[in-house]
């Protein structure tokens, strides 16, 4: 009896000695263990996932740290609006910040990283099989986007590393700044490109997607920066007049862009989750009331009217409207009392009254972003669904009107373009006044700060004219001598504002770590 | 590979015979303590190589019968040398035990076996668990700070239950784990928690240290290897033995806040011109605040809290079967309110002999939860002041109203949208943070003796452990409250971590004449499968509901995570001695690690030490001066595989993680999932580590004296490294093989019997071990790496820590602190204000903006701006030198326990000071020392004036010595004699007093120089809103039955 278990067990033992010495190769199964998550070589097999890619490559316009909060509501601003916090004496809101900062590392990391996702997508899209004409559309947009996240890149850094493929080793690195030039070339060449493969924007019927009016309104705006500072390139007016005649002048069934009547309107759309198309071209889609996703946005809470009852939209009021934007509008302009609040909240909640301000001007809240007109209930404390415009056809008429007179100087085409804008407002007819086109210059210039101002363009203007750093400082003067003492702080912005404040410093690890990075003078 | 395990143990349980005695003499005698002459009760008396003939009882009495006269007994006791003897003709004997702590007989439990410690050719220490019993702290881990040299502890906190680093010789890897390898009762695991182990179970805890002792776990033992044995039934009558202890702790101090008219002070300074409708009132002034109560929020935030440990157990066995059960509950308060830890644990262990199959099974269930929130780590990192100790210090210690503050959820002077302070009472004594951990522990072994010199083993086990992690925030907490963001808002997080273990050794042990030669050779197999569900939901509608109200809310992304890892490694070692003079160890391990792919999935891990036992020279021979002379050479290269199980893959994702990970656009107000990417490094490999160690190991006057010492260079190549990334490529970090560090040191342990007689005995024991680490390389031409602490927004990108080549890890980074701005410093303008002179140099801030009293720092390059280049190394985050100093003394039945614990030459960052010695934000209380800040009526102060900070740095200005000196364990005991207890049947009774953390000799500021938040690697030594530990006094009784 025992015998037979002792042989059964040392056969057992030569068993396992067998599967020990076989073992490098029998038991490579055993340690082959592979990830839950889908592997990168495994894309793109359906329509469905190109889509969820596409959306992956938008998703970086919604970031809190692009458009959906800092970039909108801080970086972007120049002399139209003041921090409105006076213990905050730090950051890049007041100018006083450096390479270290944030704000400037997020807003390279998440730009980069819709390059990135736009690189992949275009690598390993072509062979999926699906509609033609969809996919090619799809192209379409990725291709406009990582054009405009570069462009974003290089007006607010100047040369940057240009990447058109997906980064594949971990080692490899180091990456060569890009002349501005050569980005610049990148950016029109892919968005000409790319308008021959989105779709109209009457297929969709909302602004939320890349469209050929899309496309064709950013170029006219690229065109312009090109031609401005610091390219200074005037030959490529024309080319902002090409791009923008083909919205103002649609030949071919093409869609045909108009204001809308109410001004106001606009922003009360953007924050109700509805579209006006025939103005509102493209806007950043935030979305919902962070219940489990977080696609909302700080539009209207981070800046708006200084709001601390929740059911009624909190909002910080973080931004204040300065003196020399104020006086800027007639008395009668309909924009005037919707981009700076005329009244405050009684106790800062709106279900006590609204009290209106008489004389004083610095303590005005941005109020062109609105938490009152939020549809989504109940609305969150810190996010909104509200809308950020990219894109209005009031912009390309100003930028045709601008274009025009570069081009072909003071002429009716230009004024009426100016015209229709203003007329919209209620704002006086000046078409005799800028009969020159220096006139019509400054005149467009001041009607951009009046219509566009709060949507992200006022420091781009600026630094395109050349004019950034003695606008600042008028902006500076006007708070010093003409602010009550209590908001006379509000000038700190302007007064920590330098030379080098027209670029953003190269974030600090993005020096150590890419040894071909240098940093940009000043920073 | 289970299945077949238990085959081969069902055929090896089929193996089964009894064994046979005869007796034909009688033996009496009387067994006592060699030092006292005590009598010991409950010795086992055994045949040589038969089975146990007896116990001695309460008063050390024994009758056991033996063969004959050529019969040896053998005696054997817990804690003394066994003692034989050849019977001969005697029939009465009169056994004297010797105590074995230093004994070079002891058996030293290594990797897959176990040795003499004579015998020993790798660095290994072992841990006195005696007294670390006498710690009374919940974890033995904890207790093992200063035990052994070169084996650091480090805890964040305080908190009940919160974890321990271990860094053994100096870390190795920046960015990765560096805690060593835990091998309990054989079974090897990464994340032991050690507060799931009962120190009252421990029978002996081995530090593996050098590369020699530690290669046989290969890939997993670069980081050291702590084993620990936990008791087993041992032969003998039943013992029963009861441990317990009641008592209370108390925070070690309290940090000095302003009082109420120091804070007015500061209030009248910040904001003169609110002054009149806030404190100055109905005509008050400051000097009617002069001797108002003021609150200090810190007596309603900490409490005296009480603790309790109670084990018992029962073993015993006879030759062939060995049992012992036991149990413990421990439940221990925090010093802060609304925390605590208990644990609940339940063992089984159970040998059995048949013939000469052997097997064996240990089981261990564990219970525990910890919970109370952790003020070092708040749910919402995102600003300094969602941290509990910021509500704590912050909160005024007065009013000027009827403001009822200590109801009140939130201090209505306080403006909620910059300031997120929150009634920190309410708000602790409200939170619910429970963490519930179960685990299992089940080993099951088979040993069968092939042949009288070849022994194979099998053994198998399983480590099953789940945590559920409850967050509730009710309407009264910060995270809850009508005004939060969330509302009352509630998660449920499940975890579970499976890993099922196989490892079979064949031993061969052989003496040939004076050869002695044992070889292990083994196959073994582990596997894990790691599970995380989660759920949360906001705004939930039914607050009394708690949690299982949360499906009637918001629910928020769904969390769910899986992963699983598998190694499989062949191990081998040679010891080889020759008459135990000249000693040779060489050990193989080759890992395979489904984290790694294709040729670098195997890693290959050698060793070799030699020793040489000089004392067993003839040249030795007539003296008398030592009693031990060994020196030790050994060399070995170890790895690390600790990195994410798919490392390798670059992946895509399209789940919802948090605000960062998530990839949703939404078109037209619909959502739609996007994806997002990760990237890998598809050739990862192992980290190696290559590590020489020499030691000696000396003792001197018929061992009464010892000492052991040991220098180790220790040089990590291929280090993974969780590399930063530019961001050019799109990504912030990947793994990637590259770096080298090195860690070279010396360490000392000196131990002796002071005092030796029948009396007294007074033995102590002091270790040092000095580690230099340095950073050898980095990634490709990275001169330095360094690091940020994100305990606040405005300091997240800052870099604190930085590690340069040539230079060692965990250095503080920053701005060299000059005090601060002086009248001299400025022009003085025709209106009054102050500008400063062109030729000083700003801190930071605009030129135009500084002021006489702002903070000043040092211009390192000259262009009188002090920004990115003006950083330098501010402080070390590492020791010099640290150690312990253990003393135990025993007079009559008196035994007392004292030790010391050190730590010099490391630096602590005081963030709290950053925040609390500032005085910008309004009607934030400050601490004390903030009084003495710069004034104009103040000029001499070094402490910048209200709102001087300048720009958000870290400076010198917060950087303090981190030395201590603690008088860590205290313990006196009082043992009762036998022979009043044997009249209750009672085998032993010792009744103590033991505390814990009672002095500590510091200038660190804080509530803690051993604080450790946010650590890692490359991150020691950074203290904010840490939990204070607490100073412990407890009583105590051993009662054996």
């Amino acid at each position: 009896m025992k015998r037979i278990y002792k042989n059964y067990f040392f056969n057992t033992i030569k068993v396992g000695v067998l599967t020990a010495t076989l073992g490098l190769g029998s038991c490579s199964d055993f340690l082959d263990k592979q990830p839950y998550d889908i592997v990168r070589e495994n894309y793109y097999t359906t329509a469905e996932e190109v889509r969820a890619g596409l959306i992956g490559v938008y998703d970086i316009l919604g970031r809190e740290q692009f458009y959906g909060g800092t970039y909108s509501s801080f970086l972007t601003l120049a002399d139209e609006g003041a921090y409105y916090r006076n213990n905050y004496t730090a950051g890049p809101e007041v100018y006083n910040y450096d390479a270290a900062n944030a704000t400037i590392v997020n807003l390279w990391r998440f730009l980069y990283q819709g390059i990135e996702r736009a690189n992949f997508f275009l690598s390993k899209v072509s062979d999926t099989p699906m509609d033609e004409e969809e996919k090619t559309a799809a192209i379409g947009e990725v291709k406009f986007l990582r054009a405009y996240y570069y462009f974003i890149l290089v007006t607010n850094w100047g040369d940057v590393p240009l990447k058109t493929t997906p980064t594949i080793s971990v080692t490899e690195v180091d990456i060569e700044r890009t002349p501005q030039r050569e980005v610049y070339d990148f950016i029109t060449q892919e968005m000409e490109e790319a308008d021959g493969m989105v779709r109209d924007i009457q297929e969709y019927g909302h602004a939320g997607r890349i469209t050929k009016s899309a496309v064709r309104g950013v170029l006219a705006r690229v065109y312009l920066k090109m031609a401005g500072a610091p390219l200074n390139d005037a030959s490529k007016y024309a080319k902002a007049l090409e791009w923008s005649e083909k919205l103002v002048f649609p030949t071919g069934g093409q869609y045909v862009h108009s204001l809308i009547s109410d001004y106001t309107q606009i922003f009360k759309d953007m924050a109700a989750d509805e579209y006006n198309i025939e103005e509102s071209i493209w806007e950043v889609e935030l979305y919902g009331n962070r219940g489990g996703d977080f696609e909302a946005g700080r539009i209207g809470n981070l800046g708006g009217i200084l709001n601390t009852n929740e059911p009624d939209g909190y909002s910080y009021g973080f931004i204040a409207a300065s003196r020399k934007l104020f006086e800027l509008y007639e008395s009668a302009d309909e924009r005037r009392n919707w981009n700076i609040a005329n009244f405050y909240y009684q106790g800062n909640t709106s279900t006590n009254p609204k009290v209106f301000y008489v004389n004083e001007i610095e303590s005005r809240h941005m109020a062109k972003y609105r938490r009152d007109d939020e549809k989504r209930l109940p609305k969150n404390k810190n996010y909104t669904p509200i809308n950020f415009p990219l894109l209005r056809y009031s912009d390309v008429l100003l930028m045709f009107a601008e274009a025009e007179n570069e081009v072909n100087g003071a002429t009716t085409r230009a004024t009426t373009a100016l015209k229709e804008v203003r007329d919209r407002v209620n704002a006086s007819d000046i078409t005799s006044d800028v009969s020159t086109s220096v006139a019509l210059r400054d005149s467009i210039r001041s009607e951009r700060m009046r219509e566009l101002c709060y949507e992200g363009l006022r420091k781009f203007d600026l630094v395109r004219y050349g004019t950034f750093l003695t606008e600042m400082k008028q902006t500076q003067q006007d708070y010093t001598t003409l602010a009550p003492d209590n908001l006379k702080y509000m000038a700190l912005a302007f007064r920590n504002v330098s030379e080098r404040d027209i670029w953003f410093p190269i974030p600090i690890g993005e020096l150590t770590l890419n040894n071909l990075m240098w940093q940009n003078e000043g920073w | 590979m289970i299945q077949k395990a238990s085959t081969i143990l069902f055929v090896f349980l089929c193996l089964f015979q009894h064994p046979v005695f005869a007796q034909s003499q009688k033996i009496n005698g009387v067994v006592t303590e060699q030092e006292t002459g005590k009598p010991l009760p409950g010795v086992s008396i055994l045949l040589k190589d038969g089975g146990l003939l007896g116990v001695s009882d309460a008063s050390g009495r024994f009758t056991v019968g033996v063969p004959g006269p050529s019969a040896i007994l053998v005696f054997k006791y817990v804690g003394y040398v066994d003692y034989e003897t050849t019977v001969g003709e005697r029939k009465i004997l009169q056994v004297k035990l010797l105590s074995d702590s230093k004994s070079l007989d002891e058996v030293v439990v290594i990797g897959y076996g176990e040795v003499q410690r004579k015998d020993l050719t790798g660095s290994v220490g072992s841990a006195n668990v005696k007294d670390i019993q006498k710690a009374p702290v919940g974890s033995a881990i904890e207790a093992l700070a200063g035990r052994v040299a070169g084996v650091q502890v480090s805890s964040e906190s305080g908190k009940p239950g919160s974890s321990v680093n271990i860094v053994i010789r100096g870390a190795n890897s920046l960015t990765q784990d560096n805690s060593p390898l835990y091998v309990i009762d054989g079974f090897p695991m990464e994340d032991a928690n050690s507060s799931v182990l009962n120190p009252d179970e421990i029978e002996s805890i081995e530090v593996l240290k050098d590369a020699s002792a530690t290669a046989i776990y290969g890939a997993r033992g670069a980081n050291g290897v702590i084993l620990i044995t936990t008791k087993k039934g041992k032969v003998g009558a039943p013992q029963i033995t009861y441990s317990g202890y009641l008592g209370t702790q108390n925070i070690i101090n309290k940090i000095d806040m302003m009082d109420g008219y120091e804070f007015v002070r500061l209030q009248a300074e910040r904001a003169p011109a609110s002054m009149d409708a806030t404190y100055y009132s109905d005509g008050r002034t400051l000097e009617d605040y002069r001797n108002i109560d003021s609150y200090d929020w810190q007596e309603y935030i900490f409490r005296k809290a009480n603790m309790q440990n109670h084990s018992l157990s029962v073993m015993g066995g006879n030759n062939n079967t060995k049992y012992s059960f036991s149990g413990n509950i421990f439940n221990q308060d925090g010093i802060i309110v609304n925390s605590g830890f208990s644990r609940k644990q339940g063992k089984i262990t159970l040998d059995q002999t048949f013939s000469k199959l052997k097997v064996g099974i240990n089981s261990t269930y564990t219970s525990t939860l910890t919970d109370g929130s952790n003020p070092a780590t708040p749910e919402s990192s995102f600003s300094a002041m969602n941290y509990l100790m910021f509500s704590v210090w912050g909160y005024r210690p007065v009013t000027y109203g009827d403001e009822d503050l200590l109801s009140a959820l939130e201090d209505d002077v306080v403006d909620g949208a910059n300031d997120y302070r929150f009634n920190p009472v309410l708000s602790a004594h409200n939170e619910l943070r429970e963490n519930y951990n179960h685990r299992l522990i089940v080993n099951a072994y088979a040993e069968y003796p092939i042949t009288s010199y070849l022994k194979l083993r099998m053994t198998g086990g399983i480590n099953n452990a789940d945590w559920r992690q409850d967050v509730f925030n009710n309407s009264k907490t910060r995270y809850g409250y009508p005004g939060s963001t969330n509302k009352v808002n509630g998660s449920i997080l499940y975890t579970q971590s499976n890993t099922w273990l196989n490892e079979n050794t064949l031993t061969f042990n052989k003496k040939f004449k004076d050869h002695t030669l044992n070889i292990v050779t083994g196959l073994t197999f582990q596997e894990n499968a790691y599970n995380r569900y989660g759920m949360s939901a906001i705004n939930l509608p039914y607050e009394s509901k708690g949690l299982t109200g949360l499906s009637d809310g918001e629910q928020q992304p769904l969390t769910s995570l899986r992963s699983d890892w598998s190694m499989m490694s062949y191990l081998g070692r040679v010891n080889y001695n020759y008459k135990s003079r000249y000693l040779l160890t060489a050990s193989f391990r080759a890992d395979g690690s489904s984290k790694f792919g294709g040729d670098n999935r195997f890693g290959y891990f050698p060793s070799m030490a030699l020793a040489w036992r000089l004392i067993d020279e003839p040249f030795m021979k007539n003296q008398t001066l030592f009693s031990d002379a060994k020196v030790r050479l050994g060399y070995g290269v170890t790895g690390n595989n600790r990195v994410g199980e798919y490392a390798r893959f670059s992946p895509t994702f399209v789940t919802n993680v948090g605000p960062i990970d998530n990839a949703y656009y939404s078109w037209n107000d619909v959502l739609y999932q996007g994806m997002y990417l990760g990237i890998g490094t598809p050739d990862l490999r192992w980290e190696s580590t290559a590590q020489t160690n020499a030691g000696i190991d000396l003792a001197f006057f018929k061992n009464r004296l010892s000492l052991t010492a040991d220098y180790y260079d220790k040089r990590t190549y291929d280090l993974l490294l969780y590399a930063e990334l530019p961001n050019s490529t799109g990504y912030t970090n990947a793994y990637k093989n590259i770096g080298e560090t090195s860690n070279r040191g010396v360490e000392l342990t000196v131990s002796g019997d002071i005092i030796k007689n029948s009396e007294f005995t007074w033995n102590s024991s002091f270790n040092i071990a000095f580690n230099k680490n340095k950073v050898v390389k980095l990634t490709q031409n990275q001169e330095s790496l360094t690091r940020t602490v994100a305990w606040d927004q405005h300091y997240r990108e800052i870099p604190l820590y930085i590690a340069k080549k040539d230079q060692p890890l965990g250095q503080m980074y920053g701005y060299l602190w000059e005090g601060v701005y002086q009248y001299d410093d400025f022009d003085q303008l025709p209106n009054g204000t102050y500008v400063l002179k062109p030729t000083v140099t700003t801190n930071g801030n605009p030129r135009s903006s500084i002021q006489p009293g702002d903070v000043k720092y040092k211009d390192l390059n000259g262009d009188l701006v002090v920004d990115n280049y003006d950083r330098t190394v501010i402080g070390r985050g590492y020791p010099i030198h640290q150690g312990g100093f253990a003393n135990t003394l025993q007079y009559k039945n008196i035994d007392m326990h004292f030790f010391f614990q050190w730590s010099y030459g490391n630096d602590v960052l005081n963030a709290n000071r950053i925040l609390f010695e500032n005085g910008n934000m309004a009607n934030l209380n400050q601490f004390a020392s903030f009084a003495d800040r710069w004034t104009p009526d103040n000029t001499q102060s070094t402490m910048p004036r209200v709102n001087g900070q300048g720009p958000n740095a870290y400076s010198t200005r917060v950087v303090e010595d981190g030395s201590y000196l603690r008088l860590k364990t205290f313990s006196i005991g009082y043992n009762f004699d036998n022979s009043l207890l044997s009249k209750y049947n009672i085998k032993g009774l010792r009744a103590y007093v033991s505390a814990q953390n009672i002095w500590t000799w510091t200038n660190y500021t804080g509530y803690d120089p051993e604080v450790a938040v946010f650590y890692s690697a490359l991150t020691p030594g950074f203290d904010y809103s840490s939990y204070p530990r607490p100073k412990t006094f407890v009583f105590g009784l051993n009662l054996n039955l």
